[in-house]
């Protein structure tokens, strides 16, 4: 529906020069045109990869003035120095980003900030380049319809690449570490990486629009790249819908329009902006598109009971009634490790203590850990763990709260590193490796709370797994090249196929939020499995789940090994779970293996009850 | 009267239900222990008592006061003290100032005398809090700071205490004296209720239990009676033969 | 001076993790404001004093209520754009009631220099950091000393924590926002005789004091107030050798060098790590 609307909306633009001749309405729209493509960068940078910039408008500004720079002093053809601006902005994005992506939040709107008014400073005192003050003049400038049509078709480009972007594995990759940084880790891609190439994109499309601008107007100065031109891209984007394709046109048209419908208020133009933008991230928070164009997921009802929006329901959480501040995605072992611990040893390892390699008659080793420690704030929460996992099989790992097991399955992962000891994957230490680096080398996990990408539709979950770090050139996804749409095409089937061997093929392109809580769960392992692991480490899949789903979960997970999937380690509190499908079982008490064994053995040690009862009165 | 009636309550994290409909009662002055596997809801069903937690459906009745739905400040004000898992102390101020941060939500007001004299019962009942009370809470081992939250707790001259799990990440030594500490608590007219996984200890000092399994309450009785139910042991780990056939 | 306001961001920081981005605009509303008093009513400079620092406490809690809470809940960067919002309104309303054009704030304290060593300065010039690092004593005292501010720092640190021991949660982010409003209005009233009201004065303000915040560290007051100094230093220092154009650059270049090296400031702490 919006694309049609956008189909529309461009038509009736390209008509406009045949209806007037009147160069106001051809200016105006030129601007709206300009606007959408600075918008439709950022829109690749805030609505896919979640990120947000207040500085856009130095890169515009360095888009203006080295087209400027370019045609008036080097005397260059605007064909080429439309492309030179946009590859100048690119690289100083690229630069920036490397920066300033180390920090999030506020510090990110902060450095973004800073950068804009650094890039109006210099373009202020660099007399000598770019003319300081008075700016630069005489830039050459086509005749106004002719300048139109290019904007008006750059303008279309910009949204169709947009869009290609969307559909490829690379605006899947943004969406995911979006939507969960840390799952998307977990699959193999490097969330730095990812948003620096975002923003290097956006950078890129902002220069284009930039250059444009400075062929358009003929004459450039350093007023119209300030703070509230960046503040006005941002608007631009949240008003018409942030992650829609169609959203960066319909804010464009809207914000530049209505101003020059109401010339008489332009005192008011400030209030105005502020007022939209409050208006939009309250009442709209997908914009005007989401307005009129709801995602599938809401229009068919959310499942569930009592649904309040996966946005912050991890935060919602913790404290209802109180605001919980820094609403933190760490669904990695929280719940656990709060607090300091006791001094006290424990010392009961009297009972049953593995050494050496167990005789669990599988074979080959795939993961030894060996001695490993970690501790937080003088409190270990792992101390001198070590087991094997062999190469096939169903494991668990059990424990009183507060025993370490998360903590050692994000180490694992490598989420943490452990402070000694050694982590070995079929012989290559891994212990402190950053998580995508083990994923990549063939370790999979899921969650305490399902970090499915609620953005993205069920097949397009799973499609992140099968692609992982595998994503291809983004200028070619950007394009909509053959060959990527044809990997694509092939990621999609394998992604399809995967979810009928799970049972959740005909939710496939519904969004992963619309997914009841018991499904998500299915989900997230039916995404890790994806990647075709060699381990899968499971973090209390059966949190949440009736009897009946983990009478299923049971049957799944033998499924798996029966069909030869992946060694799988499983930490758990269901004991049902626990006991009907493990082959064995490593017990933790304080960050200590007291027990290893059959279901049985562990079962009937006095050591584990003793750990979970306490000690008998 | 009892002292802390719950029915019917149910509440969840976001679109999660964790609590399926919990209902139990505390009569005045005794202690009431909830045992369970980890996950079972019990931290959950405190946080929603003290207000944390926005309960979905049921009531929450203290002393015949409704306070199911009020924030955790209002409840603590009505006399309810929870004493949190973690302890939720603040280790950037000393220990003295923590436990005066307890004395605000006492109803009596907080005229300095009768507060230190309270400061001067609760350094009594954990006597190792008496010499660093001016050194950082954050600097206090894990049983000196569980014992700093519940003599905290305590400040606020509470009608029912509230604790989850005490015994957590503490040694033995440090269990023993902080179970001592809140059987003398009920000697002095406290009602309490206890969350605990150390089961046997808690069952060993309460008066009533119950055990919650997967958000409900599978069993109830006194202390004595839960005490030699198999399914306690069940709740634990797992099916065990005598379950089974009991099915 | 910078450091009077970013005072203000080290508030709001300190007790809900959040912060006001239209700090800077509040203080041009306090300069307004008490420009509206003193100069346009007549009265009295104690009154406007009171009345200006009243309203601007008043805004404050408003600017919470409406911008902040709401929005807390719709993800971390919308209570940021909400104040940035905000801020961007609250510009357009002052210049429609005030005017476009900056007006000169009279003063006693600024009609003759002092000259030393060649330099000449306003006595204003003078107070500014007296004043500045009274109220950051003053704060500091607050937070240490008072049993209010010790709760604040409770609610801080542990929000869930905090309530359960009765203190109420909302009201203690108001007083923050309020009181941080308030050092703005206080910031505007003294500067208002140097820089001349205008409307637009706020923005350039804000976005400087809160760099200055985050050299000196959100965390610490000493650190802002040390932060906001040196800024100050430098960028006189660089306004006389190179341009005063040059002193923006340099001295956002400089923040962004902070964020990246030490992002929690100079003299802040490192954010524990919270598992």
């Amino acid at each position: 529906m919006a694309r049609v609307l956008c189909a529309g909306l461009f038509v009736a633009a390209a008509a406009l020069p045949l209806l007037t001749g009147n160069t106001y309405y051809l200016y105006v729209a030129s601007s709206v045109g300009l606007l959408t493509i600075v918008t439709a960068g950022l829109n690749v940078l805030v609505g896919f990869t979640g990120q947000i910039s207040l500085g856009h408008a130095g890169f515009y500004a360095i888009g203006a003035y080295a087209a400027g720079v370019t045609s008036v002093r080097l005397g260059l053809s605007p064909w080429l120095g439309v492309p030179l601006a946009i590859l100048v902005a690119a690289a100083v994005g690229a630069v920036v980003a490397g920066a300033a992506l180390r920090v999030t939040g506020p510090y990110l709107a902060m450095v973004t900030i800073a950068f804009g008014i650094i890039v109006e400073g210099i373009l202020v005192e660099w007399v000598a380049v770019t003319g300081g003050p008075g700016g630069i003049f005489n830039i050459p400038k086509p005749p106004l319809g002719q300048a139109y049509w290019i904007i008006l078709a750059v303008a279309a480009l910009s949204l169709i690449l947009v869009a290609n972007l969307r559909r490829s594995a690379w605006g899947r990759a943004l969406l995911a570490v979006k939507g969960s940084d840390v799952a998307a880790e977990s699959l193999g891609l490097s969330a730095y990486y990812v948003r620096i190439v975002a923003f290097t994109v956006s950078a890129g499309f902002a220069g284009a629009a930039g250059g444009l601008f400075a062929h358009l107007n003929g004459y450039i100065s350093p007023d119209s790249f300030g703070l509230q031109a960046s503040i006005l891209f941002l608007l631009a984007l949240l008003f018409g819908g942030e992650g829609r394709v169609a959203g960066p046109l319909l804010g464009s048209v809207v914000l530049t329009v209505l101003p020059e419908f109401l010339t008489a208020l332009t005192d008011y133009r400030l209030i105005l902006y502020g007022s939209l933008l409050m208006v939009s991230i309250y009442w709209l928070p997908q914009g005007l598109v989401g307005a009129l164009a709801p995602r599938r997921g809401e229009e068919t009802g959310r499942g569930g009971a009592g649904e309040r929006g996966s946005r912050g329901e991890e935060a919602q959480g913790r404290a209802c009634a109180e605001r919980q501040v820094e609403p933190q995605r760490d669904p990695a072992g929280r719940r656990e490790e709060q607090g300091s611990r006791g001094a006290g040893e424990r010392g009961r390892d009297e009972a049953q203590r593995p050494r050496g390699p167990e005789a669990q008659g599988t074979g080959e080793t795939l993961l030894t850990v060996e001695g490993a420690s970690l501790a937080f704030g003088g409190v270990a929460a792992l101390a001198d763990v070590s087991l094997e996992i062999p190469v096939s099989g169903i494991r668990a790992v059990i424990g009183p709260n507060g025993a370490g097991k998360t903590t050692l399955l994000n180490a694992l992962s490598g989420f943490y590193a452990p402070d000694t000891g050694s982590i070995r994957l079929n012989g290559t230490p891994v212990a402190g490796r950053p998580p995508y680096t083990i994923a990549r080398l063939g370790v999979s996990r899921t969650f305490q709370t399902a970090q499915v990408f609620g953005e993205l539709t069920v097949l397009e979950n799973v499609a992140v797994g099968v692609a992982g770090p595998r994503l291809g050139s983004v200028l070619a996804a950007l394009a909509g090249a053959p060959w990527t749409r044809r990997a694509d095409e092939a990621i999609r089937r394998q992604a399809l196929s995967l979810l009928d061997a799970g049972g959740l093929a005909e939710w496939a392109a519904r969004p992963a939020d619309a997914l009841p809580a018991g499904l998500r769960r299915r989900l997230e392992i039916v995404r890790a499995l994806a990647t075709a692991p060699r381990l899968l480490l499971l973090d209390e899949p059966a949190a949440g789940l009736s009897p009946a789903e983990i009478a299923e979960l049971d049957a799944y997970l033998i499924r798996l090994k029966t069909t030869g999937g992946p060694s799988v380690v499983l930490v758990e509190h269901h004991m049902d779970l626990v006991m009907a499908v493990s082959e064995h079982i490593t017990v933790l008490d304080y960050g200590r293996v007291i027990a290893s064994g059959t279901p049985d053995a562990v079962r009937a040690n006095p050591a584990v009850i003793e750990a979970y009862l306490g000690a008998a009165a | 009267m009892n002292a802390l009636t719950i029915a019917g309550l149910t509440a969840g994290y976001g679109a999660i239900q964790v609590l399926q409909g919990v209902s139990l009662a505390i009569a005045g002055g005794t202690i009431v222990t909830i045992v369970g596997a980890n996950g079972a809801g019990k931290t959950t069903l405190l946080k929603t008592v003290a207000g944390v937690l926005h309960p979905w459906r049921g009531t929450i009745t203290l002393n015949g006061e409704e306070i199911g739905g009020h924030p955790s400040y209002r409840v603590a004000r009505r006399g309810l003290a929870l004493v949190p898992e973690g302890r939720g102390i603040f280790g950037d101020q000393t220990v003295r100032e923590n436990l005066l941060l307890g004395a605000l939500a006492r109803r009596e007001g907080r005229d300095p005398e009768s507060v230190g004299a309270d400061l001067e019962r609760c350094l009594g009942l954990f006597p190792a809090l008496r010499d660093r009370l001016d050194g950082l809470a954050g600097g206090l081992s894990g049983g000196q700071q569980q014992m700093l939250a519940v003599a905290r707790g305590l400040m606020a001259r509470p009608r029912v205490l509230l604790l989850d799990e005490p015994s957590l990440g503490l040694s033995p030594l440090f269990v023993r004296q902080i179970f001592d500490a809140i059987g003398r608590l009920r000697a002095e007219g406290l009602t309490i209720l206890l969350v605990e996984q150390m089961a046997a200890q808690a069952l060993a000092l309460a008066d009533r239990a119950y055990v919650m399994e997967r958000g409900r309450i599978v069993l109830e009785g006194t202390s004595a009676e839960v005490r030699e139910n198999p399914m306690v042991l069940h709740a634990y780990l797992g099916r065990t033969e005598d379950a089974k056939e009991a099915r | 001076m910078y450091g009077l306001v970013a005072l203000g961001y080290h508030i709001t920081w300190v007790t809900s993790r959040t912060m006001n981005f239209s700090q800077g605009h509040a203080v041009m509303a306090g300069a307004v404001v008490a420009f509206a008093f003193y100069v346009g009513l007549g009265w009295p400079l104690w009154a406007t004093v009171i009345v200006t620092l009243v309203i601007l406490a008043l805004l404050g809690v408003g600017l919470e209520r409406v911008a902040v809470r709401p929005f807390f809940r719709a993800g971390s960067a919308a209570w940021l754009l909400s104040t940035i919002a905000c801020g961007i309104i609250a510009e357009n309303v002052a210049m429609l009631t005030f005017g476009k054009d900056a007006r000169a704030f009279p003063s006693a304290l600024t009609q003759k220099p002092i000259l030393v060593g060649g330099a000449g300065f306003y006595a204003q010039e003078l107070l500014i950091p007296v004043v500045g690092l009274l109220l950051m004593g003053g704060v500091q005292l607050f937070y240490h000393r008072t049993a209010y501010g010790k709760q604040l720092k409770a609610v801080a640190y542990n929000p869930e924590a905090a309530g359960l021991m009765g203190i109420h949660i909302p009201r203690a982010v108001m007083f923050a926002f309020g009181l941080s409003a308030l050092l703005a209005g206080i910031a505007g009233i003294l500067l208002a005789p140097i820089l001349n009201v205008a409307a637009t004065m706020g923005s350039i303000i804000g976005l400087k004091a809160f760099a200055v915040a985050i050299i000196g560290g959100l965390t610490s007051a000493p650190g802002i107030v040390v932060a906001g100094v040196g800024y100050g230093l430098v960028e006189s220092f660089v306004a006389g050798y190179f341009s005063t154009g040059a002193r923006e650059i340099v001295g956002f270049a400089l923040v962004i060098l902070v964020l990246i090296v030490r992002p929690w400031g100079l003299l802040g702490t490192r954010p524990p790590r919270r598992v």
